[in-house]
């Protein structure tokens, strides 16, 4: 009698595509019955995958057309068998493989969505507000660290990437993404539990990567010198800073 | 654990602007909530089950516990799923008796076991080992399925049957995906319905299919057919009240539209006459 895991293993291969290795242990009226029955499981396999793709990048999809992005998906799917228990987290590589398999404005687009997804469901945090940050004395700010809301999330990406997103949103046809040479900083989050991203400036995107590497407040102010003059910095800092909280982007400060 | 009668329907995403904000409460007893969706850190998916859960009973139901696996069981996701269940206090907790994938691959589907002796040992200690982390019973439904295999040596509803008696567990009686695997097997669906134990049975599924060629696949996709409906009557007629809910994960209509469906299993399960309801 075969064994319950190597029976397992033997399906599972069928259904990935990789051998006809289940068609033996299944009961039909001939071979055509077995391999057409065996055949619903590995149709079921790719399709439901390539569906969860498409559902988590609407945008590329809309970009590439149905079919070219399908063609990708499978491509996903027939290299990246599924490590996770929750689907949610299956498209974790796309954008890299998109990068690859196709181009990187394409890998970027995918990006920018994975991480779109990724702010809609991060960790709740609280979001400070511009009066708890009045009640923090003077003396503290030398010290003090500031907590990006756990959605936060920092990434430089092909200048046409968000406003490409955008036309696809606002036409929700497919859409050419145009292919400039130079890179844009975006902040991408979650507000009022729906995702959010902005383009920033180099030094706006440099002090939120030190804040995400948990440098203090100060040290951000001194890293904005490369940019502006000592006292400009400081000034530069406080005006990103009530931004930031205006965007909810920081959840606390600890000294 | 609270107590739960009546008719359901599987929460839905697309559902939740009239399920929550709607100016009048909808008429649905109570929702199943797909475990996994609510499985991630936070935003938008946990704050809407919290809100629905404020004002209606819910379950949980969950679809890659793998309960057949050869894998180790998950503790990580068993610890995940017993934290989901205290914030939110669910009747009860069901998957499906089933396999997921193996050697840490998940293929994301309800793949069948063979019906046999050592795969019912297998099953059942797993069943009580999952019971005993989660502090509660299990319920586990049947799956449709397409294949069956050589070395089975039991019928499916004897297979389900000893599980829930040896694993002391509940069944969730899926009775479109007895109709399906019956279509698929040349069974007789109401001799399986008739195996089972009435005691066991905490919670009926209804939903819809398609047909491929010769097969019946199990898409909820599509409203409730005629044959479903039929046997529904049935397993009411033999079962008594049990609670019921309708399943659509595809080409998912207007809220009012799976609540008309659901008042046709309320004007079903009204009418069976009161004899012969299980004690």
């Amino acid at each position: 009698m075969t064994s319950l895991a190597t029976l397992q293993r033997e399906f599972q291969a069928d259904v990935m595509g990789d051998t006809d290795a289940a068609t033996g242990h299944v009961v039909g009226s001939s071979d055509t019955d077995v391999r057409a029955r065996l055949d619903v499981y590995r149709h079921a396999y790719g399709a439901r995958l390539v569906e969860v793709l498409a559902a988590d990048f609407p945008a590329l999809r809309g970009s590439l057309g149905p079919d070219r992005f399908a063609t990708l998906a499978h491509g996903y799917v027939r290299s990246n068998p599924s490590r996770h228990r929750n689907v949610r987290w299956y498209g974790a590589d796309f954008a890299t493989f998109v990068a690859g398999a196709h181009d990187t404005a394409a890998g970027d687009l995918a990006r920018l969505e994975w991480m779109l997804g990724l702010a809609f469901d991060a960790a709740d945090a609280p979001v400070l507000t511009h009066t708890s940050l009045a009640t923090i004395p003077p003396e503290e700010w030398a010290t003090v660290r500031l907590v990006a809301h756990p959605s936060a999330q920092r990434a430089d990406l092909l200048s046409d990437t968000a406003p490409a997103w955008r036309r696809i949103q606002l036409a929700e046809t497919a859409e050419t993404i145009e292919h400039p040479t130079g890179t844009t900083p975006l902040v991408v989050w979650r507000k009022h539990l729906d995702p959010h991203f902005r383009s920033l400036d180099q030094d706006e995107a440099w002090a939120i990567d030190a804040i995400l590497r948990g440098e203090s407040f100060a040290a951000v102010c001194e890293g904005l010198c490369e940019w502006h003059d000592p006292e400009d910095a400081a000034n530069r800092a406080a005006t990103l800073l009530g931004n930031w909280i205006g965007d909810g982007l920081i959840s606390s400060v600890y000294p | 654990m609270t107590s739960l009668l009546g008719f359901g329907l599987g929460l839905r995403p697309v559902h939740y602007p009239d399920i929550l904000d709607a100016a009048q409460r909808p008429r649905i007893d109570w929702f199943e909530a797909i475990t996994e969706n609510y499985l991630v850190p936070g935003g938008r998916p946990p704050a809407n089950l919290d809100r629905v859960r404020r004002d209606w009973p819910v379950v949980l139901h969950g679809v890659s516990l793998s309960i057949g696996g050869t894998d180790p069981l998950d503790l990580g996701y068993l610890a995940q799923v017993r934290s989901l269940a205290q914030r939110i206090d669910p009747a009860w907790i069901s998957d499906h008796l089933c396999w997921t994938g193996v050697d840490g691959a998940n293929l994301h589907d309800l793949l069948p076991l063979p019906y046999r002796e050592d795969v019912l040992d297998h099953v059942v200690d797993r069943i009580r080992r999952v019971q005993d982390f989660l502090g509660r019973r299990l319920v586990l439904e049947n799956v449709s399925s397409y294949a069956a295999f050589r070395e089975s040596d039991l019928t499916e509803w004897e297979f389900v049957s000893l599980i829930a008696a040896r694993a002391d567990c509940d069944l969730l009686l899926d009775v479109n995906n007895v109709y399906v695997s019956a279509c698929n097997h040349g069974f007789d669906a109401h001799e399986y319905i008739a195996a089972l134990p009435p005691q066991r049975i905490r919670q009926i599924h209804l939903a819809g299919h398609s047909t491929d060629g010769d097969r019946l696949i199990d898409t909820h996709d599509a409203p409730i057919v005629e044959p479903v409906w039929d046997l529904y009557r049935h397993t009411i007629e033999r079962l008594g009240a049990v609670p019921t809910m309708i399943e659509r994960d595809d080409h998912i209509p207007a809220l009012a539209d799976l609540i008309a469906e659901l008042d046709r299993a309320r004007r079903i399960a009204a009418r069976v006459p009161v004899a012969s309801l299980a004690a």
